[in-house]
């Protein structure tokens, strides 16, 4: 799933190459999703953000959160 | 009975205006080629002011005889008293000068002051005269240039609002095929030429001179400066190639001459640390004689950067000599190569640039110190008069600090930025927030345990674990319990409850922990064990089984501190004091 979103970030990075300010934020987006694990580090708040930047529709969001969660690699 | 005018080139004045104006007033000496003559200048104002006598000037003025007498009768029948000799009109015009310049009041008065001017500038005429359309030769920055002195008497006679307007103007590049402030120079030269020869210049002239010398029309004031390098010791500097490399890395190949220089003297001020050993012993004894000779400047690299303004001055000295300009070293009150005895500083010229370069103009407020901490340099500056090339140079100054800033900051590693000042950074640029209701986070709770499929000691560390990131002002949470299900000791085993506030739930009184103080709140209970179904427990349910054994809070860690369930669950805004 995490590899899905890279994906869809690097066409938004694309799409926003002449629009500084969205490419800005796609930047970063793309050194988040690059971070191990990086969804079980940040607060839903966050990553519901990232998800909707990322245009996943808003119906599906519980779903991806999920399953991107349960990717991560978690010791507690 | 006054005497007739007999005498040619007098002028005569009567007894009377004699004594008034001679009554113990000061009198001036007047001196042209050798010659003197004593006379009060009342007596020269009375010339201008006094029909009889004016008539009288005039007419000796319009004669081609140098020199004229003034004189007067005292005694009837007797020889005339001279009371000056002019030997030329100009030895006369300096009396005018002098009168000019006390500037009284009466001798304002519009028709003295007119009349005064055309005497001075009639007794010039009488000079040049036939000295017309002579090459005037003037040698600029080792070129020789000729003027035509009639060109330069034109200019000089020109009205001093037009003469200023033709300086100012960006029109006129060239003047006679000579560069313009070349020409303004030779014509500036000109006329101190007369001066130097003790000839009063007109008025108008000397008006000229004077805006020309403050050079605020023309800028002109570095010609025929630093024309040549007469220092000798820079030429002994050996600088560690390391340390010159760290200086010269990133000047700009493009950069102008002037831009290169004050680069250099940055990066020099950055490189370099003024030695305070020899600052604390006051410049004096042992430790201060290295700093004497120029061999000093081998022992400098990367490790040593300790230096004196000795040599400051010589490294920058060297530098400079390599880009080709010609510089001076100034030692205080010496004008001697003193090295090692006294402060030491540069000059030098770029252009139309004068420059002054002192780096350690005090210890500690100097260059050394400013460059290092981005402070305003105070070290280097130019020293032209002109405003505008002071400008223009600070801004050559404030474009290469600039640049090289922007070097450093570049040649910085990049400060890792960590995942929390990402998240932070992202925040700031998303506009995607949205509330996310409690019900919806406790469900993303179950879900996300029970799709892990994890032993229940775990799947209750991940859900707490998970409580965290889905935490949105501790609205929700989960308390692992002990549960006996027949008060025995037998089987014991754990269960969760999951807490979440809820306006819509029964509002409920609970003891604090304070004798007198009950508190209500509206909060859903569930019991929740992991890939079971998660039931609904009323409160007084819960209460009931706590009281009777059956549910028991685990360790004294989680009990009455993180996992109590009836303290966290109330939101502080429905808190009341009974």
């Amino acid at each position: 799933m995490i590899d899905k979103l890279i994906s869809i970030n690097e066409k938004l990075i694309v799409k926003y190459k002449n629009n500084n300010e969205q490419l800005e934020k796609y930047l970063l987006i793309r050194k988040i999703l690059n971070t191990k694990d990086s969804f079980s580090k940040m607060n839903i708040k966050y990553a519901y953000a990232i998800l909707r930047d990322l245009m996943i529709p808003e119906e599906n969001l519980k779903e991806v959160y999920i399953k991107i969660l349960n990717e991560c690699d978690i010791i507690f | 009975m006054e005497q007739p005018n007999l005498l040619k080139n007098t002028i005569l004045i009567s007894k009377q205006d004699f004594k008034e104006i001679y009554s113990g007033r000061e009198t001036y000496s007047i001196n042209y080629n050798d010659n003197s003559t004593d006379i009060n200048l009342e007596i020269i104002r009375k010339m201008l002011v006094a029909e009889e006598y004016y008539d009288q000037l005039l007419t000796i003025f319009q004669n081609d005889d140098p020199s004229f007498r003034i004189a007067a009768y005292l005694r009837d029948n007797q020889e005339p008293f001279y009371i000056a000799e002019f030997h030329s009109k100009n030895q006369f015009a300096e009396g005018l000068k002098l009168l000019y310049d006390e500037e009284t009041e009466d001798f304002y008065d519009g028709n003295v002051n007119k009349r005064c001017s055309y005497f001075i500038k009639k007794a010039f005429e009488s000079i040049i005269k036939g000295k017309e359309n002579i090459k005037y030769k003037c040698v600029v920055d080792n070129q020789e240039y000729e003027i035509n002195t009639t060109d330069m008497n034109q200019i000089m006679e020109m009205n001093q609002d037009t003469f200023e307007d033709f300086c100012k103007s960006d029109k006129y590049k060239t003047i006679e095929d000579i560069p313009k402030e070349v020409f303004f120079y030779i014509f500036t030269e000109y006329l101190k030429s007369f001066k130097e020869k003790e000839i009063i210049l007109p008025i108008e002239a000397e008006n000229k001179l004077k805006k020309l010398e403050s050079y605020e029309l023309v800028d002109f004031q570095a010609l025929n400066q630093f024309n040549s390098t007469t220092d000798t010791i820079y030429k002994k500097v050996k600088l560690d190639n390391e340390l010159k490399s760290s200086i010269l890395d990133g000047l700009p190949e493009q950069a102008s001459e002037l831009e290169k220089a004050v680069y250099i003297y940055i990066k020099m001020c950055k490189a370099f640390t003024y030695d305070e050993e020899y600052y604390a012993i006051n410049q004096q004894g042992k430790l201060a004689e290295k700093h004497r000779t120029i061999d000093y400047i081998k022992s400098l690299n990367k490790d040593n950067k300790k230096l004196v303004c000795y040599e400051f001055n010589a490294i920058y000295a060297n530098l400079l000599s390599e880009l080709g300009i010609n510089f001076k070293s100034f030692y205080a009150t010496t004008d001697k190569e003193e090295y090692g005895r006294l402060h030491a500083y540069l000059k030098y010229r770029i252009g139309k640039y004068i420059i002054h370069a002192d780096s350690t103009t005090s210890i500690l407020s100097a260059d050394l110190m400013n460059a290092k901490v981005n402070n305003e340099l105070n070290g280097l500056w130019c020293s032209n008069r002109n405003k505008e090339t002071k400008n223009e140079f600070e801004e050559v100054v404030e474009k290469m600090y600039n640049l090289i800033n922007k070097q450093e900051n570049e040649k910085r590693p990049e400060k890792e930025q960590s995942f929390e000042e990402l998240i932070q950074e992202y925040g700031q640029k998303t506009t995607n927030f949205k509330e996310i209701p409690v019900k919806d986070r406790v469900d993303i709770l179950v879900t996300a345990v029970d799709e892990k499929k994890l032993e229940k000691s775990d799947a209750f560390g991940y859900a707490k674990y998970l409580t965290e990131l889905l935490d949105d002002g501790n609205d929700f949470g989960i308390s692992i319990i002990g549960y006996d299900p027949n008060n025995s000791n037998q089987n014991p085993t754990t269960t969760a409850i999951i807490w979440m506030n809820d306006s819509e739930a029964e509002p409920f009184f609970f003891e604090t922990g304070e004798e007198t103080s009950l508190e209500y709140g509206r909060c859903t209970y569930f019991i929740y064990n992991p890939n079971t179904e998660m039931v609904k427990i009323p409160y007084q349910d819960l209460k009931e089984k706590f009281n009777n054994g059956e549910y028991y809070y685990l360790g004294e860690t989680d009990n009455l501190s993180m996992d109590i369930p009836f303290i966290h669950i109330m939101p502080p805004s429905e808190r009341r004091n009974k």
